[in-house]
């Protein structure tokens, strides 16, 4: 029952995502509303549900990625033997995060090429950084006197690392994590430039082609997914 | 001389004043008079409604029933922020403003009063002196960079600025450590021997109390349990929760630390001078009983010798001195 | 004497990097014409055996002295590192000299992974040396204008025109200028509005608590959808009331064009802007507003003179964020027809052309990192000046 409480709202977003991929051709009438000239008001090229899965594959991976990478950077530089590493990557995390992801996106093309790999590797680049900061700050914030008697009382450091840091640094984290996959999500979209098969397209198509039933479907979409995602988070949270 | 002193200080009057948060009534119809150039010392235990009947003095929070009246003239027909500038206000936290320096936080009530900028440095540095504080020093210091104790120095100095007729002073050395309040509590009653401000003082310690007030004001609940001088209460505490505050059986001590040696001493004759110099153990004619006591049992000795201020014998003082029937000297 | 200091792994590694990004990878390529691929160069191939010499002994000079990192070693790894970067675009002008042949107009040199990988731990290790030696701001600000001087310097001279990333820009000066132009006011009008909407908005919760909580989940709702998206759903009404309201349309709003961005940048600026306009002005120690009033300052006297002033370098902080998102997504308002630098960027990627793409992503790198630094000396200056913003006294 509590748990059913608790994921209302992101499986309210995630039923409304669902019936608008699966029934959106139902809504053709609608959409003819805002685009009366065009012939084609339901974009057709790519079943919806094939981009949203392939929207949320590209953010998933990268942002498993992000995860596993970010934290392990912090957790090493936060060590005894990595504190030398500390100032410059707690540095280069906050520097980063003023680049603009499009354009973070937009230098991994003449690297990688166009398509999905480009797109998958800015995305982690650029979520690495919310996550390497947050973990740096969460497990730096807290109190030293906890730290203290946590090597006091005779603890490992892993159990302090496991036990203590990770506990009492998890809101921040994960709130570094919401962060990044939110700005993941919004990323992806723009991949669809370079060739990434993402919700995007649609408004891509759209915006080429003067339709802006094709942008309607796609920012509906893109904006139902996000918002499904950033309230599962939003729980998650307040746990 | 003296007429000059009533015109700086005022009388302030509590009057059935009560103060309801919502349901709850915080400050129940308390009456209370302090006369001018007192320093009156509310306290009792958080909660007790001490701060709440403070800060319904400058209006910081309204009263919701009964009069307050500073010379006979009721608080509520002044303007709120002019009466606020003729009252000064010390607080626990000093709230020093973080982004001025030393100098321009003392000056604030001087420049809210548009006095003209010469006589507001005038000011500052005369109060800054009258506070120990060197003002090439410290005028231009930021609040951070003060230590605990001179912050809360210059925050007296900020409520003396504008030399107001009453001083509220809300736990000001609270959060101070034991040395530097003492050294602060000291200083406070040097410069009210010299001021005579009409002085509302809040705090929680009881030691605090005794050693500061000319009137100590008991408060629980919301209400006034007893009032009086120091020697009054510790005479004759009004009930048990008084003789708590009082700390229960250690009130002998705090009465013998109220207590001046001179007051139980006996004077030597010249005769009897030279017959006990070679007694070394002595004490101040200014110091405490209690501190003559401590003496006592720590060197074993069951009489000792009184110096005054230079240093010359002035007369002895014996364990059966000190443990005279209470009340019989006073 | 003193015992020697440990060594420094930061730097060794960097060094490491250094060498073997130079070594490995390609630094520079040459182009016979916009669209043909280039031949990826090597630092052998560009200067032969004495180059790479020369190169691995700077390095070990580098390595040598993060073995025994005493103060002065350094600072005298940090000149090292300085000349470095400060010779990088020099080197190139001279590489430009010997491969293209001035006849061929358009032939042009890219820069290869090699270099930018070499950029950027030389940056790294310019980072880490300023931590080391804790520097002022002086001397950091002394060394960038330096570095900048240094680049403009060689751009200036026509050295670096043969670059390809300068045959695109030459191709399009008057477009680029004034696509700059374009993105700075855009971003200027987003940053002005937003903020006089923030402290409307502040201001309002301040006095009725009840709007707190609504108003933030709304503008929190807002942030999290993509700016993509943003823009696409603003599209539709937007060119409905354009078409209804002519007098509209005559201003220039259209579903498509400036009017969208200007409305989707502003709705993602209001979160950041809003919340630490409110956050700097609560936060603002209870005791010294309750001192400021019981010194009988009037409340306009108390949040001009107190809680404003103490609240600034937090609402700094929220423009400084505000600022260096706008630019980013003006970028993507490129996309929509809003102008500005994303153009040349989706432009460069429709044709291809990666110099294109980096002549519309290396300016708003650099004007994001600009504003970004520009901002935090300003709140750092303002905190100083204030007296570091604490609310009570310290030891």
């Amino acid at each position: 029952m509590s748990l059913a409480r608790r994921l209302s709202a992101p499986l309210a977003w995630a039923l409304l995502l669902a019936a608008l991929m699966l029934l959106m051709p139902l809504f053709e009438e609608v959409f003819r509303l805002v685009a009366p000239d065009t012939r084609a008001v339901i974009y057709q090229r790519d079943s919806f549900a094939s981009l949203v899965a392939n929207h949320l594959l590209l953010v998933g991976v990268a942002s498993l990625c992000a995860i596993v990478v970010g934290m392990g950077a912090a957790i090493l530089v936060t060590r005894q033997w990595g504190r030398d590493f500390l100032p410059l990557v707690s540095q280069l995390a906050s520097i980063g995060q003023t680049f603009p992801p499009v354009a973070v996106l937009a230098l991994a093309v003449p690297v990688l090429g166009f398509g999905s790999q480009p797109t998958i590797v800015a995305l982690i680049l650029y979520g690495l950084l919310p996550i390497v900061r947050n973990t740096l700050v969460g497990i730096q914030g807290i109190a030293p006197g906890v730290m203290e008697s946590a090597r006091g009382m005779g603890m490992s450091g892993r159990q302090i690392l496991w036990q203590v840091e990770l506990p009492l640094a998890r809101p921040v984290i994960l709130a570094g994590i919401r962060t990044s996959v939110t700005i993941n999500i919004a990323t992806a979209a723009i991949g669809s430039t370079i060739g990434a098969r993402t919700l995007g397209d649609p408004i891509i198509a759209g915006i080429v082609n003067g339709n802006t039933a094709f942008i309607l479907q796609g920012a509906l979409l893109i904006a139902l997914l996000a918002l499904c995602v950033d309230s599962l988070f939003e729980r998650l949270q307040l746990r | 001389m003296a007429d000059e002193r009533q015109a700086a200080a005022a009388k302030i009057e509590l009057d059935a004043v009560t103060k309801r948060f919502g349901d709850v009534t915080a400050v129940d119809a308390i009456r209370l008079a302090i006369p001018r150039g007192e320093l009156c010392v509310l306290v009792g235990t958080s909660g007790c409604g001490k701060s709440t009947t403070l800060r319904m003095i400058n209006r910081l929070i309204e009263h919701t029933a009964g009069q307050i009246r500073i010379d006979g003239q009721q608080i509520r027909d002044f303007d709120e922020q002019r009466l606020r500038r003729r009252i000064g206000y010390a607080i626990q936290s000093t709230g020093l403003f973080p982004h001025w320096t030393v100098a321009r936080n003392i000056g604030l009530v001087p420049r809210l009063l548009r006095w003209p900028a010469s006589r507001i440095a005038a000011r500052v540095s005369e109060l800054l002196a009258l506070l120990g504080l060197d003002e090439s020093e410290f005028a231009g210091k930021y609040p951070h960079q003060l230590s605990g104790g001179q912050a809360q120095r210059i925050g007296v100095a900020r409520a003396l600025a504008a030399d107001p007729e009453v001083l509220l002073m809300d736990e000001p050395f609270g959060a101070l450590d034991p040395i530097t309040r003492e050294s602060l509590q000291d200083e406070l009653l040097r410069l009210q021997s010299r001021l005579h401000k009409t002085i509302v003082f809040v705090t929680h310690d009881m030691d605090e109390a005794l050693k500061l007030a000319d009137r100590i004001v008991v408060m629980d609940a919301g209400r006034i349990v007893q009032q009086g001088s120091a020697e009054a209460l510790l005479q004759a505490p009004a009930d048990a929760f008084v003789e708590s505050l009082l700390g229960g059986r250690d009130r002998g001590l705090k009465h013998a630390a109220l207590t001046r040696v001179a007051e139980r001493m006996r004077p030597l004759s010249d005769a009897q001078r030279g017959d006990q110099a070679l007694e070394t153990l002595s004490v101040a004619a200014d110091d405490s009983l209690r501190q003559a006591l401590s003496l006592m049992l720590w060197h074993g000795v069951d009489s000792l010798l009184v110096n005054d201020v230079e240093g010359q014998m002035v007369g002895s003082l014996s364990l059966r001195d000190v443990v005279v029937a209470r009340g019989a000297n006073s | 004497m003193s015992p020697a200091a440990a060594p420094n792994p930061v730097l060794l590694v960097l060094t490491a990097l250094a060498a073997s990004v130079m070594l490995g990878l390609p630094l520079i390529s040459v182009q016979p014409n916009r669209i043909m691929p280039g031949e990826g160069l090597t630092l052998w191939a560009l200067g032969g055996p004495l180059a790479v010499a020369a190169v691995l002994t700077l390095l070990a000079a580098l390595a040598w002295l993060a073995w025994r990192p005493t103060r002065r070693a350094l600072a005298t790894a940090l000149a090292l590192v300085g000349l470095c970067l400060a010779l990088l675009p020099w080197g190139l002008v001279a590489v430009a000299a010997e491969q293209i042949d001035p006849d061929m107009a358009s032939a042009r040199i890219g820069l290869g992974a090699g270099l930018w990988a070499l950029l950027f731990v030389l940056l790294l290790a310019l980072l880490e040396l300023l931590n080391r030696l804790a520097l002022g701001p002086l001397p950091r600000w002394g060394l960038t204008l330096v570095l900048a001087l240094s680049l403009f310097a060689a751009l200036a001279g026509g050295g670096l025109d043969s670059l390809a990333l300068m045959r695109e820009y030459h191709g399009r000066s008057a477009t680029f200028h004034a696509a700059l132009r374009y993105h700075l006011v855009l971003v200027a009008a987003v940053v002005g509005i937003s903020l006089l909407l923030a402290a409307a908005l502040a201001l309002a919760m301040r006095r009725w608590s009840r709007l707190q909580r609504g108003t933030f989940s709304v503008l929190s709702v807002l942030q999290t959808i993509p700016s993509l998206a943003l823009f696409g759903l603003l599209l539709a009404p937007l060119a409905y009331l354009a078409a209804r309201f002519t007098w509209l349309g005559d201003l220039g709003v259209r579903g498509i064009g400036w009017a969208p961005a200007l409305i989707a940048l502003v709705a993602y600026s209001l979160l950041p802007m809003t919340r630490n306009a409110y956050v700097a002005l609560d936060e603002v120690a209870a005791d010294v507003t309750d001192a400021a009033r019981g010194m009988g300052m009037s409340p306009g006297q108390v949040f001009w003179q107190v809680r404003l002033p103490l609240a600034l370098p937090v609402m700094l902080e929220g423009i400084r964020i505000t600022a260096v998102q706008a630019i980013g997504l003006a970028a993507v308002a490129a996309l929509i027809g809003a102008g500005g630098l994303g153009t040349f960027i989706f432009q460069g990627l429709g044709q291809a052309a990666m110099d294109l793409v980096l002549l519309g992503a290396l300016p708003i790198i650099l004007i994001a990192l600009l504003v970004d630094g520009a901002f935090s000396a300003l709140a750092e200056q303002l905190r100083r000046s204030q007296g570091r913003g604490d609310t009570a006294h310290g030891g």
